[in-house]
This record gives structure tokens, sequence and C-alpha cells, in this order.
């Protein structure tokens, strides 16, 4: 399938035609997408449809056996996560990868490796957005509750500075009071001018913060439309977002 | 001697000898904590160091640049080492065997090469620093201004990986290295970077050592046995355990060293090691996680 042209002028990430998957057994099949400056892509699907893979593939973790990942004009299907990061990609993964023996500032310092002007601002605005993080910043990473983690992981994510990022499932694992408050937070990154790809198992409350949708399912691309219509779609309301 | 006096020479003595050996303990600890690297060839660092500055002198350098030579040589060699061996095992099976059996070869090949290259035993005269009177001996103050050498480079290494961006990344890589890959972090850079600050800090033990004692072939060697056996007894990852138990093993090696015999040394240390890993096989500072 063809990414759409209309798009084009203003994509900031596009995959096209991915396939990809560990040694023989292939997980993802011609996986085509773009990603608007600004926009929030939701790529929603049951578990085991690749979706994690695909996050892995668009950050080098993963090399793709066909097609390309193209990062605001440049083609970096062959470069490494470290080139990516450059290209101004940051993922934040599903395990979240914390430095658990790290304090939490310590590991948002880390998050401005690669770019280290205005440190002190963008710590401020992290901060800012979450609170919880100023209080335990001098204590370890591993200490922390899963919501903690999941906001310490998004606030080490945004100290990249980074253009677009790629959450994958951020709601696993927390609980489900930490659930909207973590949606909120995804919407204000994205106001704050920050492209998103996300990943969510919870797929209502995924498309609901979206402006386009994605539906995976064994490793394809089944359905792709505006959020909206999506939670509109009654097929997709039956099988994935729990019945009307 | 009376009996409080033998037992400050055997403190003072101790400390001192633990200060000069935690140097190639941390340079080990920070290359297995980071990169796994179980690096057997440690010592040789301290050896070559040593040994280079007793060449240069015999051909006639001053102590001032041959120091400066042989550090930044034991340097260069880490990175060396790293680049031509150990970066072509990385995300090999068996990772950890087969970077054992490299720098087990490259100790082999160091040590007999210094074998050829300089013979026996040498000792590296340092600067004329007179001595003080403590209690009832005399200690020279060069003594003292090795171990204050050595507090100064650890406490440096603590600064550097807890205040710039290349320590911090090196904690980082040990923590998680994809959430490091993730961030940018360039796992060949700071490998390197890692194998360049332990044979430097390894460097400085060699030369303080042949200042203070002598610097024979097989002083890798041992420094190397000397070193596995404090990681091991401090915890594995543990910067404050592996520095306690440097001390702690400085003492016990003076203590049988005065008081039963220099040939008993080895089993006093491993005596401490055997208690050690039988009552708390994670060791002093470490997790109880001993599966690394």
């Amino acid at each position: 399938m063809a990414p759409e042209s209309a798009q084009s002028a203003s994509t900031v990430l596009r995959a096209e035609g991915l396939d990809a998957g560990y040694g023989e057994v292939g997980v993802l099949r011609d996986v085509s997408f773009d990603l608007g400056d600004g926009e929030i892509l939701s790529i929603i699907g049951p578990n085991g449809a690749g979706k994690t893979t695909l996050m892995r593939a668009l950050m080098g973790f993963v090399t793709p056996t066909a097609g390309t990942v193209t990062v605001e004009g440049t083609d970096v299907t062959d470069a490494d996560p470290n080139m990516r990061v450059r290209h101004g990609l940051s993922l934040v993964s599903e395990e979240r990868n914390l430095f658990r023996e790290m304090t939490v500032a310590e590991n948002l310092k880390l998050g401005t490796y690669r770019s280290r002007d205005d440190v002190v601002e963008t710590l401020d605005r992290v901060y800012d957005l979450f609170p919880r993080l100023d209080e335990r910043r001098d204590q370890l990473a591993g200490t922390l509750s899963g919501g903690e983690a999941q906001m310490l992981a998004l606030g080490r994510g945004l100290m990249m500075k980074p253009d677009t990022m790629l959450l994958d499932e951020p709601s696993l694992g927390l609980a489900p009071l930490l659930i909207p408050e973590l949606f909120e937070k995804i919407e204000a990154i994205n106001e704050d001018g920050v492209s998103v790809v996300l990943v969510e198992q919870r797929a209502r409350k995924a498309l609901e913060v979206a402006d386009r949708g994605c539906l995976l399912e064994s490793g394809e691309i089944t359905l792709r439309d505006d959020a909206d219509a999506m939670l509109d779609d009654d097929a997709v309301v039956e099988q994935y977002l729990g019945g009307a | 001697m009376a009996a409080i006096d033998t037992a400050a020479f055997i403190v003072v003595n101790g400390l001192i000898f633990g200060a000069l050996i935690a140097l190639t303990a941390v340079g080990l600890s920070l290359i297995f904590g980071v990169l796994g690297v179980p690096n057997f060839a440690q010592g040789e660092f301290a050896a070559v160091a040593g040994f280079t500055v007793v060449g240069l002198l015999g051909a006639g350098v001053s102590l001032a640049p041959a120091i400066v030579v042989a550090l930044g040589l034991s340097c260069v060699l880490g990175v060396v080492a790293e680049r031509l061996t150990i970066a072509k095992l990385y995300g090999r099976d068996n990772f950890l065997l087969l970077s054992f059996f490299v720098t087990f070869g490259l100790s082999l090949v160091s040590h007999n090469v210094l074998r050829i290259a300089f013979g026996g035993f040498e000792q590296i005269p340092g600067p004329q620093l007179g001595s003080i009177a403590l209690f009832d001996f005399e200690l020279s103050v060069l003594r003292l201004v090795a171990a204050l050498i050595a507090v100064v480079m650890l406490g440096a290494l603590h600064l550097f990986t807890k205040y710039t961006y290349v320590g911090l990344a090196m904690r980082a890589v040990s923590d998680d290295r994809q959430g490091a890959e993730m961030l940018g972090i360039d796992y060949d850079r700071i490998s390197m970077v890692t194998f360049g600050v332990g044979g430097l800090l390894t460097g400085v033990s060699g030369i303080l050592y042949g200042m203070l004692f002598t610097v024979y072939p097989t002083l890798g060697v041992s420094l190397t046995a000397f070193a596995f056996t404090i990681v091991v007894v401090g915890g594995v990852g543990s910067f404050t355990g592996v520095i306690a138990a440097s001390l702690g093993i400085g003492i016990v090696e003076t203590f049988t060293a005065t008081v039963v015999g220099s040939e008993y040394r080895f089993f006093a240390i491993f005596l401490v090691l055997f208690l050690v890993l039988t009552l708390k096989p994670g060791g002093i500072g470490g997790d109880v996680d001993v599966g690394h």
C-alpha cells in the first residue's frame, strides 16, 4: 500500500513496506505508514501483532529484511539507534530501560547526552510536567513505583528534545487510576510540538488522544483511518474496544 | 618493637599497600562492571607501566617525563587491547568465557615479553622525600605520597562517574545497555574509554608499586590475582566495597608478612576470600543477587 502523498510535505517519519522479524520468524509484513508533523498516530492491535517489533525496527534495534524507514526525508533504514537519536527520534520502550542504580536526576541528565544545550531549561520543563520526578530527583530509579518509573521514562525521552517520540505501551503495568493522567501527559507532550507514534493495547484511550489510527493484526496493517472514524467503526469497536 | 608499634606498623603499611592495589582492583571492577569482561590481563597494565619507567630511566630520560609516557602508554594499551581483541567478541555467545581466554592470552604475551626485554626484579628510584618518625618506626614520606596519589585518583574516578557525561554513560551502559543505546550513547566509544581509564588507573598503581617495592615480569599476574580476590570480597560492582576490601586485604597481607612470614601471604588472602564467600557470597558491599 502506498503512503498517502498528501501528507508528504510535512511527514516526519515514514515506514514503507517494512518486513522484519527475529531470525527465521517474520513478524512484520509490508508495514507502511506516515506520521505527519505534530500528529499523534496510534497503532492498536492485539497482543503479539508485532507492535513492539515495529517500534524496535523504527528505532534500529531490529534490522528490517525489506522496506525503508525515513526520518524527516533522510533514509535511516541502515542507521543504528545512535544515529536515529541524532535525527530526532526517541523511543520510550515497553520495558522502560531505566538506569535502576542511578538517581532520577542522573537518568534525566543522560537524556541530554546527545544535545547538551539548554539542559537546565529542558530539565525545568520536564519537572514542570512531572512534579513527582522533581520530588524524587535524588532517589534511585530502581526504587520508583510503576507510575513514577513510566513518568521518568517519558521525562528522560523528553530530555532528548526529540521531534518524534515512539511510545511503546506506556500504560503497561500502571494502576488504572493513573492511566487518565498518563494520556493527559502524552497530549501535553504533543501540544509542545512533539509528534508521537503511540502503540497501545488500551485501544479506546489511544484513539481518543490520536489524530489517526492504524490497526495492526498478525504483522500487517489491516485498517487505517482518522482516529475518530475508527472509534465509530463498528468492526473495530466490537473487536478491540470491548463492544459499544 | 612493642606490640602497639608493631600494630601501628602493620596498619599504616597495610593501608598504603591496600590503597595501591585498590587502583588495580578498581580498574578491574570498572571493566567487569561496565563491559562484563573478566580482564585477566588487568595487572599487566601495572607491570608494563612500571617497566616502561625502568626502561626510560635506563635510557637517560628523567623521572617525570618517564612517568607521563608510561601512563600514556598504559591508557593507550587499554584502548588498543579492547579494539584488537575484546571488540571482536561483543555479541558472541560465551562472551564471558571468550573474553577470559583472550585476556589470559594477553597476560601470557605481556609477562613473557617483559621477561625477555627486562629480565628480573627492578626498582624505580622514586624522589627522595625523607622520612618521618611514627611510633617506633620510620615511615618514608614517599610511601605516604604514594598512598595520597592513590586516594586522589580514586576520588577523581568517583567524581568522573558522577558528574561527567562520559562517566555517567559508563554507569548507564553497566546498568542497562539497551537503555543507554536508546539515548544515543555509543557503546563502542564507552567501551574504549572504559579500557583506557582502567589501564591508566592500573598503570599508576604499577609505577607507585615499583617505587615502594619492585617490579618484576610476573607482577601483573600477582596483582591480577590480588585484584580478583578484592573484587569478589568487596562485591562485584560496588565501588566502596572494592575500596574497603583493598584496604582490608592490604592489612591482612602486611600482617601475615610481618608476623607469620611472607610465604603465607597468599594463603592468608585466599583464607579471607574463602571466609567471605562462605559467610556473605555477594561480597561485603555486594547485592544479594550474586548472578550479576
